[in-house]
């Protein structure tokens, strides 16, 4: 269980401030697929960031399971985002110059995990998706489509229990789009929580409860 | 992360950026072969800077003194010249023939002119010996000394009653010891009073001793050059080099220095300046191995040797310490800095940022191995070509060099990757 609980984020510059969350409330329930909608600017991907451990909150509370994560440390923080976040990202994230095997394993050589067991973690999780074949192919070399199976594998590959996903269909056409939404909730049905950043609609309309970031503040859920 | 991860993560970056890595590599072979080499340089300039002076003197007591410095490893070339000047100055009209004796103030010679005539020196005996001339054994050959008190071999024979002037101490070599080569150490165990029977092993000669100076008088050897004035002898008028080390101290303690020196008493003093101007002759035509001057001027030029030319190359190698030091931190850098949207991605997969730090550091270190071993080796060979001692420089250079690799590695590794973190792609305040 995620609670956010008056969560504001602001951004200080030399000469300007810029709030892009204000006063926020949500909560996402253990195996949600929840899309976040909203205009450029609107600070859904702040909220994602803040979800992710990847920025700290200006004010307010967030909570995962109990763990009050607003009074993490930095130190804390890397190591909540190592064991219970996975991201995916619009333009993939993926490193040009290693093979989509070496991609997925990466998280896996964070973990610490041993070799045999990575071969094996990384190879069930490509036959998952269906990327079998790319193994030993780099990723300017695979079609987009492609190379996003290979980001979700990267984060299925890790087992961590929170996904986040940034605009995963923003750099695909529409049928790659629908198929991946298609993976997307087969991962949801492997128990995962699922938070999708999108302004797509019809891409929204996968998951199981939309929310419309504007302004920085959440108009509905 | 597992140590082996990051080890491998490290390779792999290496290897994917392989071609950055040798550039970067090659240019930090570069200035490591500069580095290095100068303060090879550095030390083998000091070497070639200090020849062989001969030093000669007449003191009013009319003894006539030739005295030497030279290194304890000369390559063959100069060596064979050196010893042909010592050759050349038993040549000298007059010495040879046993007019002159090798006689410093505190001992004298015994053997006779008969004795002189029959004698077989340490030197000739192992010719001999390789030439299978002789079948006498290295203990026969030493018959004449079971007659003696002390053991010596002659270039020793000052250090002897140097030392025994100061440490009222005998000296005394075993007997069935074989030696090779002019530099052996002896055991100092009893003391040498006046009447001592000293036999000398090199030359087969014979002395006495005759005087035996107080504790705490001049001739005290293994005193610093720089230091201390040169000692003088009991009239004030000979003056007596420390017999140890010409340069001591620091890093100039590289040098063994050996003294020989040639005493003669002369009849008069207008013999004395012959003998002078005869051994400046014979210098003279060896060349430049060998030069003839008198202590003062001696002492006076190599201070000015060593203010003209050892600290514009101490600059130098100050300059080229820090230009090495700038290359490596800004291609490191710059080289992190071209990598932010890998090492984000790193960061997003789960990689901390101590441990993106690691691989940094674990690359950086290979990086500059790479280049700092081959350009050492390289290097070492090559400046220890025709030094007989080669291990001696190189050992005695290498904790400067150890220090230098730690300054180098900590800066090359270390402070780019400070720099890098507030550029670093994810804001965390």
């Amino acid at each position: 269980m995620i609670q956010l609980r008056n969560v504001s984020k602001i951004y200080r510059g030399e000469t300007f401030e810029t709030k892009a969350l204000d006063q926020v409330d949500l909560e996402i329930k253990t195996n949600e697929f929840l899309a976040v909608m909203g205009s450029s600017g609107s600070g859904k991907s702040t909220l994602l960031n803040l979800l992710g451990g990847m920025d700290f909150l200006t004010e307010g509370e967030y909570e995962y399971d109990g763990m009050k994560i607003h009074e993490f440390s930095e130190k804390q923080l890397e190591q909540f985002r190592k064991e219970k976040i996975s991201f995916v990202f619009q333009q993939f994230a993926l490193m040009d110059r290693y093979t989509v095997f070496e991609n997925i394993e990466m998280p896996l050589l964070a973990m610490g995990i041993k070799k045999k067991e990575r071969k094996q973690i990384v190879e069930a999780n490509m036959e998952k998706l269906g990327i079998t074949p790319l193994k030993d192919k780099y990723p300017p070399y695979i079609s987009g489509g492609q190379q996003q199976r290979t980001a979700i594998a990267r984060a299925l590959a890790k087992g961590s229990e929170l996904i986040l996903a940034d605009e995963p269909t923003g750099a695909l056409d529409q049928k790659c789009g629908e198929e991946l939404m298609e993976v997307l909730l087969t991962m949801h049905q492997l128990k995962k929580t699922i938070v999708m950043v999108t302004h797509n609609e019809k891409i929204a309309a996968y998951a199981d409860r939309i929310v419309t970031v504007s302004d920085g503040k959440i108009c509905s859920k | 992360m597992r140590l082996s991860g990051i080890i491998r993560l490290a390779a792999d970056r290496i290897y994917m950026h392989r071609r950055k890595f040798l550039l970067t590599v090659f240019m930090l072979f570069l200035s490591f072969c500069m580095l290095i080499g100068v303060l090879f340089g550095f030390y083998q300039y000091n070497y070639a800077l200090i020849r062989v002076n001969a030093v000669v003197q007449c003191d009013k007591n009319r003894l006539f003194k030739v005295e030497f410095k030279y290194f304890e490893s000369m390559d063959e070339k100069n060596a064979g010249q050196f010893f042909q000047f010592m050759n050349a100055l038993y040549e000298i009209d007059g010495i040879r023939a046993g007019k002159y004796v090798a006689e410093p103030i505190n001992y004298q010679l015994i053997t006779t002119q008969a004795e002189e005539e029959s004698i077989v020196s340490m030197l000739e005996y192992q010719q001999q010996v390789k030439n299978g001339e002789t079948t006498l054994s290295v203990a026969e050959f030493y018959e004449n000394s079971k007659e003696a008190d002390v053991l010596f071999l002659d270039n020793q024979l000052v250090d002897i009653c140097q030392l025994l002037d100061v440490n009222q101490k005998k000296i005394s070599l075993k007997e069935d010891e074989e030696y090779t080569d002019m530099a052996v150490g002896y055991e100092r165990q009893k003391e040498m009073p006046v009447g001592t029977r000293l036999y000398d092993m090199l030359t087969g000669r014979k002395y006495q001793v005759t005087q035996v100076l107080k504790k705490g008088s001049a001739f005290i050897p293994g005193s610093l050059f720089f230091s201390t004035e040169p000692e003088l002898s009991l009239d004030d008028s000979l003056v007596t080099l420390p017999n140890d080390r010409w340069i001591k101290g620091g890093y100039s303690s590289v040098y063994q220095v050996y003294q020989n020196n040639i005493y003669y008493i002369a009849d008069e003093k207008e013999e004395c300046q012959h003998l002078a101007e005869q051994v400046e002759k014979a210098a003279k035509d060896l060349g430049q191995w060998v030069e003839v001057k008198s202590f003062p001027r001696l002492v006076r030029e190599y201070r000015e040797m060593e203010q003209r030319e050892r600290m514009p190359m101490l600059v130098f190698v100050l300059i080229l310490l820090f230009l090495s030091i700038m290359n490596i931190f800004l291609s490191t850098l710059i080289s992190l800095l071209s990598q932010k949207k890998e090492l984000g991605i790193m960061l997003a997969c789960g990689i901390t940022k101590k441990e993106i730090y690691r691989i940094l550091f674990v690359e950086n270190l290979l990086r500059f191995l790479t280049a700092f071993c081959p350009a050492y080796a390289l290097m070492c060979y090559y400046h220890s070509r025709g030094l007989e001692n080669n291990m001696a420089v190189v050992v005695k250079i290498l904790p400067f060099l150890i220090v230098i690799l730690v300054i180098l590695l900590l800066i090359a590794a270390m402070l780019p990757i400070f720099f890098f973190r507030k550029k670093y792609p994810v804001a965390f305040r």
